[in-house]
């Protein structure tokens, strides 16, 4: 018995080795382990033997058997893997085939930069209002110090409606009615988004154009605030080295008065085409609130003081995506706006 | 306004080493904006100034070198000249009277004898043509040569034309005309204010003068005008013309009286040195009512808490002498009011009195005296700080939170968000097909549009997307999904737009447009996702009519009663009318109506703790059924054990009898408590079935 044992093993050991594919290995499985098989056989044997040579066998055959078994499970683990590396081969594609399901959409490049405005507002305390765009004329220009003979009413050529009714020629508006809402209540922090319209089309000026106005009223609010804002804020669009530069001007709404340049941020101030080599680029108004226009807003400016800002965002669109047509904006060409994804 | 930058030199020292650049930045540095050097036609550099509305003082030279000197701290002088007045005195060779002293607060005149017109000398006409004036004749060019100079418009009359050799400043009169300088006969009215001899106007006041008391080359003696005007009257005046000249833009803005004198007695010693006049002795001067100068009691903690500075009085004072306000230091401690303003302690004097300068009318509050103090200390001193006072909650509100929305879902589902006017033609409601009298006709319309294609105030947003398509079109660009949040405007049913704002109002819409060869279900996959992603739940798509829409494929998108949005495959005569060869659906969503429907925080609903039972159901059913009536109908009877009735399956074909359909269903079948059985599906299963059968005649598909 034991002869036979170290037989079927020897057997066992060289038919293994030629075991190449699954189906040579189910033969092997059937020719050793099967229910005729050399294993199987000899257990079947041991019945036959004396008892104390049948403890010995039996566990020689188990051995064996169990060994066998390991060799089977390894093999077909080793012999799945190759079938499925070449099945993987064979199931190769062209990758550079273009993906499926709808292309992305755009925002319009005006929306991508209002958005960033009023987010960095909105971080910085500030509510976001909005206003009717079809306004009459106190809300428009007498709360906002602009009597119907004041010389600012001619840069604001206006549409009218009716003569008292008008399409807002800026959102300054939007303040006199928040105003009018929050006083005598401070801090007020508001930005005012919105559309606005004058009567100016060429290649800088669009009818129909975007403003965002900011107002700030607080005891003891000052310049030197409006410029820390104004700072803050050029910051966080234009990028953390950005300068502003404050000069004296005139707004009827407000008084002192400035308009605000911020550095170049794409020569950082070296003069490049987009600043026409200033090295500055002209993007805001701003100032303290004139007195008037804080009681038409009912506050008392001996109580209160103001600041508001304001700036064209079309102009801003234009400077970031280097977009050297206004009417680009109002075209909605789709392969302009694909651009925006 | 352009300044030769030899001719400023001669009223102002520029320190030596003030090149031109750094004296462009300078003046721009206390709001004197410098937009360009130039070069004038003989090589001289020419500053060219943009001044702001309030400062009619610095449109002359004069002007700009009294804040030249006030930054250098260098003095200006005016302007050198020796008059050799005399002979007779002027007031008894003419006469003027004003008749209302609030339009014209002053008038004053020289008479000018024995002039000889002629060209210019080269020197005059070289400086006006560096400052952009053309010269004419001698006459002309001293008075504009002392108009550039300091800011005064003067006029000459042929004063031999002059009838009665009188001048009456008047209202002119109704129906009254005059033929201008230009050769314009203007019709004036009363608004209009005229200067007039003894017969007839002879010039509009402060914008141009007549034809008929021009000086030519005949003339002899002269009546040299300086006068003031009041600036709304002028400014009226020359809007009501449509006429702005170089002197009605000075005027309009508000000039100083006191300038009248000295800008008669220069431009007289001109036309003396150049065109061989003698000056008659003394001015003809009405001015009756001689302003005294404004006097502003300033706080200097005020000033300090507007600015957020922590300048001395004394400081202050010094920086507005420089810029010839007189200020008294008032040494009475006034204490730190609420008007502080949460400013530094102030040491010293705490009020100033300030007296404006005659020239500087502008200057009229504190906040004015405030103003010059910062650009004369300069702007960039100032420090910059982020406000100190309380914390505020920013936001957006919840309004543009739903804009923002809306954007990111639409973009995620591939839609290009344009932007178009909200004015547009009022014949794109003839084109849209929309018929009298409907509610989108109730337009708003701009009385004076730069085109007529710009006269309506949109209703809908549909004209804008449609010209966004033949825009895209005519590109070649033949496919396309687009987007625009935008704002209708409405007059309300009823109200004549004499009612003023409350007319008006205004609307909020998306507009959604697919073209190319879009059906009706692409356009309502994108809608039912907008709506699902604003979280609005419950939506019905109804059938539905609407002139400029197909009206087989047009539907509206209700919930709990409210019409949410209108959606369509366009009519063809739609897509005629507009020459458009490509297909296009489009949706309008009422904003209105979703924002109180809009959910933005959902609840969570339990997931179901036990299996399902599906069955799937094929139903024949007459063709005109809408599916949406089977499966509400499949809910109903299917009862409470129905938790999803999914349509996966539309046929009409020759498998089946003529005039019926296949609508096949997926049904889920769950309870909240317990694994449901054959058996208790069997029986919603049957209800179903019969319900098809009662209510549509329908049968199971076998």
């Amino acid at each position: 018995m034991p002869e036979q044992v170290s037989e079927v093993e020897a057997l066992a050991k060289s038919a293994f080795d030629q075991v190449k594919t699954p189906e040579d290995l189910q033969s092997f499985r059937i020719e050793f382990l099967g229910k005729k098989g050399m294993i199987t056989y000899l257990l079947k044997g041991l019945g036959q033997l004396p008892p104390e040579a049948r403890r010995e066998a039996g566990i020689r055959i188990n051995l064996l058997r169990q060994e066998v078994e390991d060799l089977i499970t390894l093999k077909e683990s080793s012999l799945g893997r190759e079938a499925e590396a070449r099945r993987l081969e064979a199931e190769v594609i062209d990758v550079t085939l273009p993906g499926k399901g709808t292309p992305l959409g755009s925002r319009h490049p005006v929306n991508l930069v209002i958005l960033e405005i009023k987010k960095i507002f909105v971080s910085l305390g500030f509510e976001v209002w909005e206003g009717p765009e079809i306004e009459t004329d106190y809300y428009n220009f007498e709360a906002l110090n602009i009597g119907r003979d004041h010389p600012a009413r001619d840069t604001q050529d206006s549409f009218y409606i009716t003569p008292d009714i008008l399409l807002r020629t800026h959102t300054s508006p939007v303040q006199i009615r928040c105003m009018e809402i929050k006083a005598p209540e401070v801090p007020l922090r508001m930005v005012a988004v919105g559309k606005t319209y004058r009567r100016d089309n060429d290649a800088t000026h669009s009818p129909m154009f975007h403003q965002v106005e900011g107002l700030v009223v607080d005891r003891g609010t000052s310049l030197a605030e409006l410029k820390g804002t104004l700072l803050a804020f050029a910051r966080r669009m234009f990028g953390s080295e950005t300068r502003i530069r404050l000069r004296p001007s005139h707004f009827p709404f407000t008084e002192p008065s400035a308009e605000v340049d911020v550095s170049c941020p794409i020569c950082g101030g070296g003069g490049c085409g987009v600043c026409k080599q200033s090295g500055w680029l002209e993007i805001l108004g701003a100032g303290m609130v004139h007195p008037n226009v804080l009681r038409a807003g009912g506050y008392d400016p001996e109580a209160v003081n103001g600041f508001a800002f304001g700036m064209g965002v079309e102009r801003i669109a234009m400077q970031r995506y280097a977009i050297d047509n206004m009417r680009l904006l109002f075209e909605n060409d789709l392969r302009f706006l694909g651009q925006f994804r | 306004m352009l300044v030769p930058l030899k001719w400023l030199k001669e009223l102002v020292k520029i320190p030596s080493g003030v090149e031109v650049d750094r004296l462009r930045e300078d003046l721009t540095g206390i709001g004197l904006a410098v937009e360009a050097v130039e070069s004038s036609p003989d090589g001289e550099q020419v500053l060219c100034f943009e001044i702001t509305t309030n400062r009619p003082d610095c449109l002359s030279v004069l002007g700009i070198a009294r804040e030249a000197a006030a930054l250098y701290r260098t003095g200006y002088r005016r302007p050198a000249f020796r008059l050799a007045e005399g002979g007779q005195p002027a007031s008894d060779l003419a006469v003027a009277a004003v008749t209302d002293a609030a339009l014209c607060p002053r008038y004053g005149a020289r008479v000018v004898e024995g002039i000889r017109i002629g060209p210019s000398p080269d020197w005059l006409c070289a400086r006006l043509e560096a400052a952009g004036v053309r010269p004419i004749n001698n006459v002309v060019d001293a008075t504009n040569y002392v108009m550039l100079e300091l800011g005064q418009p003067l006029h000459a009359f042929d004063f031999d034309t002059l009838a009665g050799r009188r001048i009456i400043v008047r209202p002119a009169w109704e129906e009254e005309t005059l033929v201008t300088l230009d050769g314009v006969e203007r019709l004036l009215d009363p608004s209009i204010l005229v200067i007039a001899d003894a017969e007839r106007a002879v010039a509009l006041a402060g914008i141009m003068g007549g034809l008929d008391t021009e000086v030519t080359a005949s003339t002899t003696n002269i009546l040299l005008e300086a006068a003031n005007f009041d600036a709304a009257c002028i400014r009226r005046g020359s809007r009501t013309l449509a006429l702005r000249t170089e002197a009605s833009l000075r005027f309009e803005k508000g000039l100083d009286p006191e300038q009248v004198p000295g800008a008669l007695d220069r431009a007289a010693a001109i036309l003396e040195e150049i065109a061989g006049g003698r000056t008659a002795t003394g001015i003809v001067d009405v001015y009756p009512d001689p302003r005294e100068p404004d006097r502003i009691d300033t706080r200097v903690s005020r000033v300090n808490g507007l600015l957020g500075t922590a300048l001395a009085g004394e400081e202050m004072a010094q920086l507005l002498a420089r810029l010839d306000f007189g200020v008294e230091i008032l040494a009475e401690v006034d204490g730190t009011g609420p008007g502080n303003g949460g400013a530094g302690p102030s040491n010293g004097a705490d009020r100033l009195l300030v007296s404006v300068p005659s020239f500087r009318r502008d200057v009229t509050l504190e906040a004015d005296v405030a103003e010059e103090v910062a650009r004369l200390h300069g702007y960039d001193r100032i420090e910059s700080k982020l406000p100190s006072g309380l914390l505020t909650q920013g936001g957006l509100g919840r309004w543009l939170e739903l804009e923002e929305r809306i954007r990111s879902v639409l973009e995620g589902l591939g839609l290009q968000e344009t932007l178009s006017y909200s004015f547009t033609a009022p014949d794109v409601y003839d084109r849209l097909e929309i018929p009298p009298d409907h509610p989108l006709r109730s337009f708003v319309t701009v009385a004076n549009p730069l085109a007529e294609e710009q006269r309506a105030m949109r209703t809908t947003l549909l004209p804008g997307l449609m010209n966004v398509i033949m825009h895209n079109v005519d590109r070649r660009v033949n496919t396309g999904r687009i987007f625009e949040i935008a704002r209708t405007y409405h007059l309300k049913q009823g109200e004549p737009p004499q009612r003023g704002i409350e007319a008006v109002s205004e609307r909020r819409n998306v507009g959604v447009a697919c073209f190319g060869d879009p059906n009706f279900f692409e356009l309502k996959g994108l809608i039912s996702n907008l709506l699902a992603g604003l979280g609005v739940e419950g939506v019905e798509f109804l059938p539905a009519r609407a002139e400029f829409m197909h009206p087989g494929r047009c539907a509206e998108a209700r919930t709990g009663g409210h019409k949410l949005a209108v959606l369509g495959e366009l009519h063809p005569k739609v897509l005629r009318n507009y020459d458009l060869k490509v297909g296009v659906a489009a949706a309008e969503v009422y904003l209105d109506a979703v924002f109180p429907v809009a959910v933005q925080v959902r609840r969570y609903r339990p997931l179901p703790k036990f299996p399902p039972v599906v069955r799937d159901l094929a139903l024949i059913v007459p063709r005109e059924i809408p599916a949406a009536a089977v499966t509400s109908a499949i809910r109903e009877a299917g009862g409470e054990l129905v938790s999803e009735a999914a349509l996966f399956d539309v046929y009409e074909g020759t498998q089946l009898p003529p005039g019926t359909k296949s609508l096949a269903f997926t049904i889920t079948y769950q309870a909240p408590d317990r694994t449901l059985t054959e058996a208790e599906v069997r029986e919603p299963q049957e209800r179903i079935l019969k319900m098809i059968g009662d209510r549509f005649g329908g049968r199971l598909r076998t």
